[in-house]
C-alpha cells in the first residue's frame, strides 16, 4: 500500500513529533478530515497535560506534590497510574513508575517540590480508590512512555468513536495501526550513523522502542533508571503488542531482563520483542 | 493480536546520507487548519532591524537567524483573529518548517508542521521495500527528498520546535505588537 493513500498531519506533542495517519477512503470532505485530526490532537493533548512531570500544574504534578494525601485525580490519569501500577506488580517491579526522584537528582526532570522526596519506591506506595490516588511514601511518580503510549491509545479510541476504522498514530517512535492497513515499519539506529533498519509490517497492532545506551544526549534525553543494580545490556529493544502504553512499558521491562528470560516474560503480555544491538 | 514478522534478513546496501521529507501542509492548508474561520489573510513579512534581532535574541534566547519573517494577519470579515507565522528550525540535521497562530493578545493558540525532514546514515536497497514509498517502483533508483519513513526508535526531542515558538513570541512582543 502507498502513502499516497494516507492523509497526515504531525504536531509537536508528548515532548516529541507526533504524527496522524489516516486512510483517505475514510472521508473526502476537507473539513471532516480536518475534525479527525482536531479531535485526535485534541485527545493526545489532554493526556500530555494532565500527566505531563514538567508542568507544575498537571494532575500529575499535583499528586506528587502531596505525598500521603488522597488526592482527586481525572479518569484518564487514574486510568494510567493503576496500569503502571499493574504492570510493576506483574513485572517484579522490573517497571517502575516511582522513579521520579531519580529522574530529578539526574536533573533530567525538574524539581518543583518543596518536600524531600524519595529516589524511588515500588508499586506498593501507589494507592488508588474511585476518582482519588494516594502517595504512602513521598516518591514521585513519572508516566512519561506508558503516558504517551496510553494518548495514542485513548486518541485512536475518539477517532474510532467517529467511526474512522483505518488510522494510525508514531507518537516519537511509539506506534499504533488500526484497521485496514499495513504500515512498514524501519527502526532508527541513533548511533554515529544514525541509520535506518526494516523492523516489520504492522497492522492492527503497537509497537514501541526503546534505546538502551549510556550516552544520553539533547536530542535523545530519556533515560532508564535501574533501581534493581541491573546492567542492562546497550541496543535497541522493540516491544510489539495489542495496546501502545503496554508495549513502551514492556520495552523497560525486557530490557532489564537478561535474554533468556525475556521471551517468557513477552508471553506473559503476549508480546512480540526484536531485540538488536548499538552500532 | 495478529502475528508481525521481523525483516532481519532483508539484504542491506549502505547509501550515502538519504534525506527524507514531507510536506504535510502547504501555506493556505496551514492557514486552514490554524484558523479554519477565517476567511482573509493578508501578507504581513517582517524585515527585522540588527537591533530587533537582538532584542528577540535577548528576549528569548534563541537566535533570530534570518531578517525576514513571514508572518500574515488573519480575519473573519473585520475582525481581526491573529498572526498566522511560517517559520523554520533546525531538527535533527534539516529544517523543519511549521507554522504558529498568536492570538492578538501575543498568546500562542496552535501549531502545525507544515514540512518535516530527516537524513540517514543508511538505508536498505532492497526492492519491495522501497516500493512503499511515494513514487518509488521497484525498477526505480532510490531518489532522495521521499516520503519519510514510518519510524520506531528512541524518541526524538521537539525541543527546537519548543524554542522556535519562544522565538516567535519574542518577535510578537518587538514586532507584531500593537
Amino acid at each position: 500500500m502507498k502513502t499516497t493513500n494516507y492523509i497526515k498531519r504531525m504536531k509537536p506533542l508528548l515532548g516529541t513529533f507526533v504524527e496522524v495517519g489516516i486512510l483517505d477512503s475514510e472521508t473526502k470532505d476537507i473539513h471532516q478530515q480536518n475534525r479527525y485530526f482536531e479531535v485526535a490532537f485534541k485527545a493526545l493533548q489532554t493526556i500530555a497535560s494532565q500527566m505531563s512531570f514538567h508542568h507544575e500544574d498537571s494532575a500529575l504534578s499535583q499528586l506528587n506534590k502531596s505525598p500521603r494525601r488522597w488526592v482527586s485525580l481525572p479518569k484518564e490519569t487514574l486510568k494510567v497510574l493503576a496500569l503502571a501500577k499493574q504492570l510493576g506488580e506483574q513485572s517484579a517491579e522490573l517497571f517502575n513508575c516511582t522513579v521520579g526522584g531519580h529522574l530529578v537528582q539526574n536533573q533530567k526532570l525538574p524539581d518543583h517540590f518543596p518536600h524531600r522526596f524519595n529516589l524511588s519506591g515500588s508499586s506498593m506506595d501507589i494507592e488508588i480508590k474511585q476518582n482519588q490516588a494516594r502517595l504512602i511514601t513521598p516518591v514521585l511518580i513519572t508516566l512519561d512512555g506508558i503516558a504517551k503510549g496510553y494518548a495514542i491509545d485513548f486518541a485512536l479510541e475518539k477517532l474510532q468513536s467517529l467511526g474512522v476504522q483505518s488510522a494510525w498514530i508514531n507518537a516519537g517512535g511509539d506506534i499504533k495501526v488500526i484497521g485496514e492497513i499495513k504500515l512498514p515499519i524501519h527502526r532508527r539506529k541513533v548511533s554515529q550513523t544514525n541509520s535506518l533498519e526494516p523492523l516489520t509490517e504492522l497492522t492492527n497492532c503497537a509497537l514501541a522502542t526503546s534505546q538502551i545506551s549510556r550516552d544520553l544526549s539533547v536530542t535523545l534525553p530519556s533515560q532508564i533508571v535501574d533501581t534493581q543494580g541491573i546492567e542492562a545490556q546497550e541496543g535497541l529493544i522493540s516491544v510489539a503488542t495489542s495496546q501502545a502504553w503496554l508495549a513502551d512499558g514492556l520495552t523497560k521491562v525486557l530490557a532489564l531482563l537478561p535474554e533468556n528470560e525475556r521471551q517468557q516474560m513477552a508471553h506473559q503480555f503476549s508480546a512480540e520483542y526484536f531485540c538488536s544491538k548499538a552500532s | 493480536m495478529k502475528s508481525i514478522a521481523p525483516l532481519f534478513l532483508l539484504p542491506v546496501a549502505a547509501i550515502t546520507c538519504p534525506a527524507y521529507g514531507i510536506q504535510y501542509l502547504s501555506v493556505q492548508q496551514a492557514q486552514t487548519a490554524l484558523y479554519p474561520q477565517a476567511n482573509q489573510f493578508t501578507e504581513n513579512f517582517i524585515e527585522l532591524t540588527a537591533t530587533q534581532k537582538e532584542q528577540i535574541e535577548s528576549i528569548s534566547d534563541v537566535r533570530q537567524r534570518w531578517k525576514q519573517q513571514k508572518t500574515w494577519k488573519a480575519y473573519k470579515g473585520d475582525e481581526f483573529l491573529g498572526w498566522f507565522i511560517v517559520d523554520k528550525v533546525i531538527g535533527k540535521h534539516e529544517f523543519i518548517t511549521y507554522a504558529a497562530a498568536i492570538s492578538a493578545q501575543g498568546e500562542i493558540l496552535n501549531i502545525e508542521i507544515m514540512d518535516y525532514r530527516e537524513t540517514y546514515g543508511g538505508e536498505v536497497n532492497e526492492a519491495s521495500w522501497k516500493s512503499h514509498f511515494k513514487g518509488v517502483d521497484k525498477n526505480s533508483p532510490l531518489e532522495l527528498e521521499q516520503d519519510i519513513p514510518n519510524i520506531s526508535g528512541a524518541t526524538l526531542s521537539c525541543r527546537n520546535v519548543t524554542n522556535g515558538v519562544k522565538r516567535l513570541l519574542a518577535l510578537y512582543e518587538v514586532a507584531l505588537k500593537p
